[in-house]
């Protein structure tokens, strides 16, 4: 039977009549208001079979069984759990359906809370929320699973992977609809958009896609539309009765109106609907006489498009676009560290200038030795995703990390990479499938990097069809010729060229291409990168991996779109190069020689000193490099930084300045001490002024349960530029994790941060939890509620009512 | 539904970033970096509102409780429920800025802290207009002695997850985090709504307040 189904969905021979609204129908009949639908099950048997049984007879073939809200989330407080309202449920519909053909669904709605980085439920935590509900809908015999009535993509994801996994886990095949709720403008509250809907669902391996609630048939007409340019899926539509009056709550539209309106779907191939909020039986009895008097129209696939997706940027690789390749550990010391020290910031810092550079994905590697890249991987893809919405390229050569990443990414990633050796097909490609995710397909095999184009086409070619074999399409696939070092291999350099015209033309596949590798050992590299890029772009290279913080480079490929006419009207050339930004580095002339007499340390101070003040991180960073030469970094940060911040703190403190100056100059402050944190991964011998975590370390948190955290983030940035290395561990921190950090890096002073009054309470915990484990360390508590004596009441040592205050108390306490 | 919302007051953007009454004369910079934090604002907000009419009495028998509510509410059968947010991209907006630059991304939360201010003042414009009635001035969880944890049943009642994406957290944080949740009285015919933003008195931290101390006032000025 489950088979049938989704055969059935997939020719599109017949047409579903799902059923109508539940909810309102159990309020006619008596639920009061307030109370959750789903206890009715068990309450109210009957009245649910009811209901399901006019579904029924007024022509419905697919019955959605009462199990909306049925997670534990929205369960808690009432008396039932999770597996007995959906058995329950499915019982109920079951009644309904016996001795008939009607499949009976298990419905699954949104959990109600949002997840991270919005909100504050993990993915793994939605994740077993959703498989609990599927545990129990398929131990209770549902014919097929629902999700809808989805705004997240992100919880989308959860659902799909719980219900395929747990269906696999049981044994069974049970087909999965999924549809969401989008707004008029094309997007959800979330702001996930049509495309990367279509992707991401499609991706997963759901069986049907489709619309429901928010909107009534005629407003989502152009949606579904809009969806079918974007899928080969089936798709299913569960409109409102219209739009609801906001003081009546009435809808719209009646039963023969929202039929006749359905009827317009029926060119787009669509052959499953039914109804939502505001519908009824007779509503579904109207769309019944309706389809009767049709049969399911045939329309083609759409042509599938290359492309890869956060829920709210799809990229679609249908010109020049640019992977930023900066998030890679090889080479690079300053980032080496920030990864040995989890200092997210940096990443994070190096993903957005990539992205403000002109990134329009970006490649992510975690490599290195005596890192966990299954736990760092999966960690920075989400940091990356809480601030970004840029697609990024999963790039590792450790099959558990790229399992563990491919699986918390939010949308359609790449993964970089598989290549032709029998091992990397059998392990990457099925985690590609599984996930939804495009592929990059190096040109090499067991016996390395072949010589001639016509071998690395070769390659290439097998890894297409064995792709082809798992069912991934070779859309998803971007094969990468490999470029080889010039210094070492001249010869090959035009054989990486040809081979990518031959995979182009003879498998119509897309192409990547790692560009700075061609410069390696010679001088003036970034010639030699300009140079290869373009010619790699003539013979076809679609996905460039690059440094976009290098303007040559994107010079080059703004100029190809214009000569390739593929920059129409070369309007995005003169976009960019009307920015003032642009106009200026086009104009400047070339750098002056820089003075040749160095500045008095005494005049650098003060320009140092004046720069801090006024903010401006640029000149402070200028004069700490000018410095770096001839004075000791400590003195630097002893008798010139730390004075002119203590300047600032005084003038704070007097009203002569305000909080966003104090935070500027902090950040221009910043900007030194990050040239000194440069020199020092040069010169790793030169004696270090970093303080020890034992000696100097604070660590900071808001506290389990808030998520404001932009206070915490202000003394964050306050301390760390009085020379105090803070472990900051974020929001929503239970109490366990910050005494654990206290604990390992034997740290002498804590502080937390809470907003909201509910929240206050975490905070006396995580004290109390500090304080029962006997740690020495002081703790400094701060928050919009707090105060000075509830601080005391709490058991905090502290209470910093303002940034400047956390920098006193540190000196207090650290020195 | 969807709210258009076209400007925000700079001088609530200053008083929220500032913390304490703006300087004057007014630095050049602070009203150029609170203007370019209301045009990104501007940009990514996606504000929505919904809102419904109860009458008062259940709602002081249920979940409205306090001296406070019930004072505001006297002489009003009915009320306002509302609720509204500027969206999760604002959210993301702010998260995003604070890893490259904390004091832009002060100036971009103190927009968008005024801005769903102005989106709660329009809607209730909005709404008065609709029901051709005035309304009191709108009052919160966490004001006075109602209690934080209501907000929960707000959301319910207001089925605010599936009307514009609110929700709450298990700590009873509403999420978006720049969302509001309120109720106004509908007065009477003939009375006029008392503009006056709500008093410190019923403030639980009246009598230990910085801004009390620098001489300013949480509420909305009122002029």
């Amino acid at each position: 039977m489950e088979n049938i189904l989704i055969d059935c969905l997939q020719r599109a021979d017949r047409f579903w009549l799902l059923d109508g609204a539940m909810g309102t129908q159990l309020q006619k009949r008596g639920l009061p208001l307030g109370v959750q639908p789903e206890t009715f099950n068990l309450t109210h048997p009957e009245v649910v079979t009811q209901v399901h049984r006019e579904y029924l007879q007024a022509g419905s073939n697919i019955l959605y069984a009462n199990t909306f809200g049925a997670n534990r989330k929205k369960l808690a407080g009432c008396s039932y759990t999770v597996e007995q309202v959906i058995t329950a449920a499915i019982q109920n519909a079951k009644a309904a359906s016996s001795g008939t053909d009607a499949l009976v669904a298990l419905d699954v709605g949104p959990i109600g809370e949002l997840l991270e980085p919005t909100g504050t439920l993990t993915f793994e935590q939605a994740y077993d929320i959703f498989a609990e509900e599927m545990n129990a809908g398929i131990a209770a015999g549902a014919d097929l699973i629902v999700l809808e009535t989805m705004t997240d993509l992100y919880e989308v994801k959860a659902g799909i992977l719980a219900a395929k996994e747990t269906c696999e886990k049981l044994g069974k095949q049970l087909p999965l609809l999924v549809s969401m709720t989008f707004e008029q403008n094309g997007r959800t509250f979330t702001g996930c958009c049509i495309s990367s809907m279509a992707a991401v669902i499609e991706g997963l391996g759901a069986d049907a896609i489709g619309f429901n609630c928010s909107l009534g048939p005629v407003e989502l007409l152009p949606l579904a539309r809009e969806l079918r340019e974007h899928t080969s899926l089936p798709i299913f539509i569960k409109a409102n009765a219209g739009l609801p009056d906001p003081q009546t709550n009435l809808y719209s539209i009646d039963a023969n109106q929202f039929a006749a309106c359905m009827e317009e779907y029926l060119p787009l191939g669509i052959c499953m609907m039914g109804g939502c909020c505001g519908t009824d039986p007779a509503f579904i009895r109207a769309l019944r006489q309706m389809l009767d008097r049709h049969t399911p129209c045939s329309v083609p696939a759409p042509t599938r498009i290359a492309g890869v997706c956060t829920p709210t940027c799809f990229v679609p690789v249908d010109r020049v676009r640019i992977i930023g390749e900066r998030i890679n550990p090889t080479g690079k010391k300053r980032l080496k560290q920030a990864i040995v020290e989890q200092d997210f910031d940096y990443i994070l810092s190096q993903g957005i200038s990539q992205v403000e550079a002109g990134a329009d994905i970006l490649d992510v590697n975690m490599g290195m030795p005596d890192i966990d890249e299954a736990v760092m991987l999966p960690a920075v893809v989400k940091k990356l995703q809480s601030v970004l919405d840029t697609p990024l390229q999963i790039d590792s050569s450790n099959p558990k990390a790229v399992e563990a990443a491919l699986r918390v990414y939010n949308g359609k990633p790449i993964v970089n990479s598989v290549n032709g050796e029998e091992k990397s097909l059998q392990t990457i490609l099925p985690l590609v499938k599984k996930y939804g995710a495009a592929v990059v397909a190096l040109t090499m095999d067991e016996t390395g990097i072949p010589l001639l184009a016509e071998q690395r086409f070769a390659v290439a070619e097998r890894i297409v069809r064995r792709a082809a074999e798992y069912g991934i399409p070779k859309e998803d696939i971007f094969v990468d010729c490999l470029t080889l070092t010039a210094s070492v291999q001249q010869k090959e350099v035009v054989e990486t060229l040809k081979a990518m015209r031959m995979v182009k033309e003879k498998l119509g596949v897309k192409t990547v291409l790692g560009v700075s590798n061609i410069s390696f050992g010679l001088p003036n590299r970034e010639l030699l990168n300009h140079s290869f890029l373009l010619m790699a772009l003539e013979a076809g290279l679609d996905l460039p991996i690059i440094n976009p913080n290098v303007p040559s480079m994107l010079d080059a490929i703004r100029a190809f779109e214009v000569l390739y006419n593929h920059d129409a009207h070369a309007a995005r050339y003169i976009e960019n190069f009307s920015r003032p930004e642009e106009i200026a580095r086009i104009s400047a002339k070339p750098a002056a020689v820089a003075a040749t007499i160095a500045p008095t340390a005494q005049a650098a101070a003060d320009s140092l000193t004046e720069a801090i003040k006024r903010g401006l991180g640029e000149s402070v960073r200028r004069e700490v490099a000018a410095l770096l030469g001839s004075v000791e970094p400590e003195e630097i940060i002893n008798t010139r930084l730390i004075p002119a911040l203590d300047i600032v703190g005084q003038e704070f403190e007097t009203g002569k300045i305000f909080l966003p100056q104090m935070i500027q100059s902090a950040q221009a402050a910043q900007s030194g001490f990050e040239e000194i944190k440069n020199y020092f991964s040069v010169h790793p011998n030169a004696k270090s002024s970093s303080q020890s975590l034992s000696e100097k370390g604070i660590v900071l948190a808001t506290v389990h349960g808030d998520v404001h955290d932009i206070g915490k983030n202000i003394v964050k940035v306050i301390l760390e530029n009085y020379g105090y290395p803070v472990i900051d561990l974020g929001r929503d921190v239970p109490a366990e994790q910050v005494v654990a950090a206290v604990e390992q890096h034997h740290i002498r002073l804590v502080g937390l941060s809470a907003l909201m009054t509910t929240t206050l309470k975490s905070m006396e915990e995580t004290i109390a939890a500090l304080r029962q484990k006997g740690l020495d360390c002081k703790i400094m508590v701060g928050g919009a509620v707090l105060t000075e004596e509830y601080a005391a009441k709490i058991g905090a040592d502290f209470y910093a009512k303002d940034a400047k205050a956390s920098a006193d108390i540190a000196k207090k306490v650290l020195g | 539904m969807q709210y258009r919302l076209t400007s925000i007051p700079i001088r609530e953007v200053l008083r929220y970033a500032l913390g304490t009454k703006p300087p004057d004369p007014l630095p050049d910079a602070f009203l150029q970096q609170a203007q370019t934090a209301c045009q990104k604002v501007l940009d990514c907000a996606q504000p929505r509102y919904h809102y419904q009419i109860d009458s008062v009495q259940p709602l002081l028998d249920s979940f409205l409780t306090g001296q406070d509510i019930r004072r505001h509410l006297s002489g009003c059968s009915d009320c306002v429920l509302l609720c509204a947010t500027l969206g999760p991209q604002v959210d993301a907006l702010i998260r995003r800025t604070q890893v490259c630059d904390m004091a832009q991304a002060l100036w971009l939360d103190a927009a968008a802290s005024a801005a769903i201010e102005e989106v709660c003042d329009g809607a209730q414009q909005q709404i008065a207009l609709t029901l051709g009635k005035s309304l009191t001035t709108r009052f919160s969880c966490g004001y006075g002695d109602l209690p934080l944890i209501a907000q929960g049943d707000f959301l319910r009642v207001l089925d605010a997850g599936r009307r514009i994406g609110l929700t709450l957290s298990p700590s009873g944080m509403l999420i978006p985090i720049k969302s509001v949740t309120a109720v106004a009285g509908i007065l009477p015919e003939g009375v006029v709504p008392n503009e006056t933003a709500l008093p410190c008195a019923i403030c639980p931290r009246n009598n230990d307040c910085e801004l009390r101390r620098k001489g300013v006032f949480c509420g909305k000025y009122s002029d």
